[in-house]
């Protein structure tokens, strides 16, 4: 293979491809604005919506108020309840929304159970999924809640109790994992995810242009024709191809950096209100295991678009496998799935665990290193099956 | 304009596009796949991992078992628990996930609690939070100890004389009160209008693309401009096959979507103990027909751009930043609390996105439903026209 040819075609490619000034504008601006509007933009929604809903009065009604004065004046001093007057129709009002919630308080509240029988049981009906009836039935609860331990309190000291020999033992749960890697954990979901989903992105739109779409042009032939060995073309196109999705993922996870670095207020809404920062050694190993996958998606998506025989076809073909490579990437953002080595030598999936680790501050370093090494072997047989595709002339020539 | 020439040129394009085989497959089958292998796999693949990964081999440690023996074997007999022998670097086992929690117990709680009523003890759990293995042996740990905590005080009470009941004085509990079919109709209703409106805009990209910018591109444009077929024919026989595409691809994913829900159901219910689905019928009839005038507004709307573009190729380039455009008020549907009113109905695209939720969950605020139908047929009439006009452009038409 003589380099100085690879680098010829890989030049005529990419300036082919660098006056088209709209795919250079997919190329970069879309990864660059992905970051910034999913944090800023979404986060701004939400919040403002949350507020709303927290602002907003929640409309209760009483079921059996005469049973329970004491409780019922509780829930009419709660902030943000307001009592409408009992209805028998409370159930079609809450389904229609025009109630939030309903408090449903049993008939001889007051008196003492008999002995041996169950205490009288008060239910709280809401619409379940629905925010405005969830937030009415939490604050009823609320309110239930200190009703209820006031009584037992009352209770405790009218048999000659204090309320620490009714609470021996309490299990409290401690945080001891380091900020970083708690704020890391969602963002650690996410953000592989997205990261597979451009490299894949950043390599279709060259890729179908340089194999379908020369084939469309008509300008395969006359390439063909040149003084380049076929596997020196394979090379320079391949490169180019490499370079197109590389350069999405970089600036992907520039943006990304950036992002974190300067929205930190909307950044909390992702990390649970941890602190979060990136730091510069795992964004350069998350660009070290990204290079092996790039070569992969680059080296699958020219074998397979190159049978296509138009740009169209190319098109639909490129999504197939773009669609191949983002199941294991979602399969990544599963909670509960821990790297082991199995699993660190699968495709595509492999790279998204490490990645999850890497941003929540953890370096599993020898399933890194199996990860980059298996990374590196698909890549490898990619490449190759790609250049032995550009051999055949029943695919080259299928029109 | 002439409906016989219409027709003629709809049956033309009809045929023209189902020949070709992987239109049917990307209109058709692909729509009707994506839901089915999406949801039900990927919802099936989650709970799966999620119930192995919190019912198994949680890796816990007791860091000072002879403080409280009797809690420590209740612990010790937890099946999902594996115990980790007592270490120094528990802090940096939890970090790094090699043990999920780690207990630790007061001093002398045991003898304390049975010489000392009067004094509390805490018992402190060691985790990593929001880590769902972590998590989940935390409140199995907090389970056990609260189990405890109740038999002391049961004891403490009969010792006394008192009935284990005589301290509370009523329960409490929150119900869902809403019927099955709206507790479905509101996660159909927070992932359906997104995915339908979506697909009611990929489902008329095709054709629209193959029948303007496609038809520039093979250089067929200027030979069907000079068949007998007055202009504004031609346009109206180009828009109603486009018409079909999305029509056919929006219903079949409507009823896609409902039968994975409900097929699914199964899986989910498993897991989720009492969830019963249901979708009513004339639920999802009227989302299809609130879907009506926006599959207009997009085939038309579509087919303005795509017609001005040179070239197939160019005809992509400038759908791609319309998908953002469409995407994000699709997406309304899946923010919490936005709700209908007056002024959000006259947003494209929003309103439709609201409303159907809100009838997937069992309402219809007629007068709200009327007036987005109204303005949505409002702007795809608008559209309409544009495409029109542009057909009659010729620096439009024979731009290459």
């Amino acid at each position: 293979m003589d380099l100085r040819k690879v680098a010829v075609v890989y030049r005529k490619e990419l300036i082919d491809l660098l006056r088209d000034r709209k795919t250079v504008l997919s190329l970069v601006l879309f990864p660059l604005v992905f970051f910034p509007l999913m944090t800023v933009g979404f986060g701004t929604v939400e919040r403002k919506m949350r507020d709303r809903v927290r602002g907003q009065e929640s409309l209760v009604m009483i079921l059996g108020e005469e049973h329970a004065p004491s409780l019922a004046q509780a829930i009419r001093e709660t902030e943000k309840i307001r009592v409408v007057p009992a209805a028998d129709d409370y159930v079609d009002q809450l389904n229609f929304k025009k109630l939030h919630a309903a408090v449903q308080i049993p008939q001889g509240f007051a008196q003492a159970p008999p002995p041996g029988g169950d205490p009288p049981h008060v239910k709280i009906l809401f619409y379940s999924t629905q925010i405005r009836s969830e937030t009415a039935a939490t604050r009823l609860e609320e309110t239930i809640r200190q009703h209820h331990n006031q009584l037992v309190e009352q209770r405790t000291s009218s048999y000659g109790l204090t309320p620490e020999m009714l609470n021996p033992v309490t299990p409290q749960r401690q945080n001891v994992a380091d900020p970083q890697r708690v704020g890391g954990m969602k963002l650690g979901m996410l953000l592989p995810y997205f990261i597979t989903f451009l490299c894949v992105v950043g390599a279709m739109g060259p890729a179908i242009d340089l194999t379908a779409g020369e084939k469309e042009r008509g300008t395969l032939e006359t390439i063909l024709a040149s003084g380049i060995g076929r596997g020196e073309l394979v090379m320079g196109k391949f490169l180019t191809v490499l370079t197109g999705s590389l350069t999405t993922t970089l600036f992907s996870i520039g943006s990304f950096a950036l992002t974190v670095l300067l929205a930190e207020d909307y950044m909390k809404d992702m990390t649970r209100g941890q602190a979060y920062t990136v730091s510069v050694s795992s964004v350069f190993w998350v660009l070290v295991l990204i290079v092996p996958l790039a070569v992969l998606f680059s080296a699958v998506m020219m074998t397979v678009t190159l049978f296509a025989k138009s740009f169209k076809e190319g098109q639909t073909q490129g999504s197939m496998v773009m669609f191949a490579a983002i199941v294991p990437a979602m399969v990544g953002m599963l909670p509960g799935i821990d790297l082991n080595p199995t699993l660190a030598i699968l495709p595509v999936l492999n790279v998204s665990l490490v990645l999850k680790e890497i941003l929540t501050g953890v370096m599993p370093w020898g399933m890194m290193g199996l990860t980059f090494a298996s990374s590196c072997a698909y890549a490898a047989l990619a490449l190759k099956i790609a250049t032995q595709t550009f051999q055949k002339e029943s695919v080259l020539f299928r029109v | 304009m002439n409906l016989r020439n219409i027709g003629v040129v709809y049956r033309k394009e009809l045929r023209d596009m189902l020949r070709d085989r992987r239109t049917i497959i990307n209109a058709i089958l692909i729509p009707l796949l994506a839901f089915p292998v999406l949801l039900v796999g990927f919802v099936g693949v989650a709970i799966f991992v999620a119930s192995r990964a919190t019912e198994k081999d949680l890796k816990v440690m007791i860091l000072n078992e002879a403080e409280a023996p009797e809690v420590a074997q209740r612990i010790r007999r937890e099946l999902s628990f594996v115990m980790v022998q007592p270490s120094e670097d528990y802090v940096d086992a939890i970090n790094n996930k090699r043990l999920h929690l780690a207990v630790e117990f007061p001093a002398q709680m045991e003898e304390k609690i049975r010489t000392a009523p009067a004094e509390p003890h805490t018992v402190k759990l060691y985790h990593f939070e929001g880590q769902i293995r972590s998590t989940a042996a935390a409140r199995r740990v907090e389970r056990i100890v609260n189990a405890y905590r109740d038999e002391v005080i049961a004891a403490r009470l009969e010792s006394r004389g008192l009935d284990r009941g005589a301290l509370e004085p009523f329960t409490f509990e929150k119900e869902n009160a809403a019927s099955a079919d709206r507790v479905t109709g509101s996660i159909l209703g927070f992932l359906l209008p997104y995915f339908v409106i979506l697909l009611s805009l990929t489902g008329a990209m095709y054709p629209a693309l193959d029948l303007t910018a496609g038809e520039k591109e093979r250089g067929t444009m200027e030979t069907i401009l000079a068949s007998p077929v007055h202009r504004g024919d031609l346009v109206a026989g180009k828009f109603l096959l486009t018409l079909t595409f999305s029509l056919v691809t929006t219903s079949l994913s409507i009823v896609s979507l409902a039968a994975t829900v409900l097929g699914g159901a199964g899986l989910i219910g498993q897991v989720s103990k009492g969830f019963v689905f249901a979708v009513s019928g004339t639920a999802i009839s009227a989302v299809l027909f609130l879907l009506l005038p926006v599959t207009v507004l997009f085939s038309a709307g579509l087919m303005a751009i795509a017609v001005y573009a040179r070239n197939y190729r160019d005809a992509q380039n400038y759908l791609a930043p319309l998908m953002f455009v469409v995407i994000l008020p699709a997406m309304a549907s899946m923010v919490p609390g936005m709700e209908l009113n007056a002024r959000l109905a006259l947003v494209p695209i929003l309103n439709i996105s609201l409303a159907a939720r809100e009838i997937l969950t069992g309402q219809y605020q007629w007068g709200l439903i009327a007036l987005i139908f109204g303005s949505t047929a409002a702007y795809a009439a608008g559209a309409l026209v544009v495409v029109a006009r542009q057909f009659n452009r010729e620096e439009v038409i024979f731009r290459v």
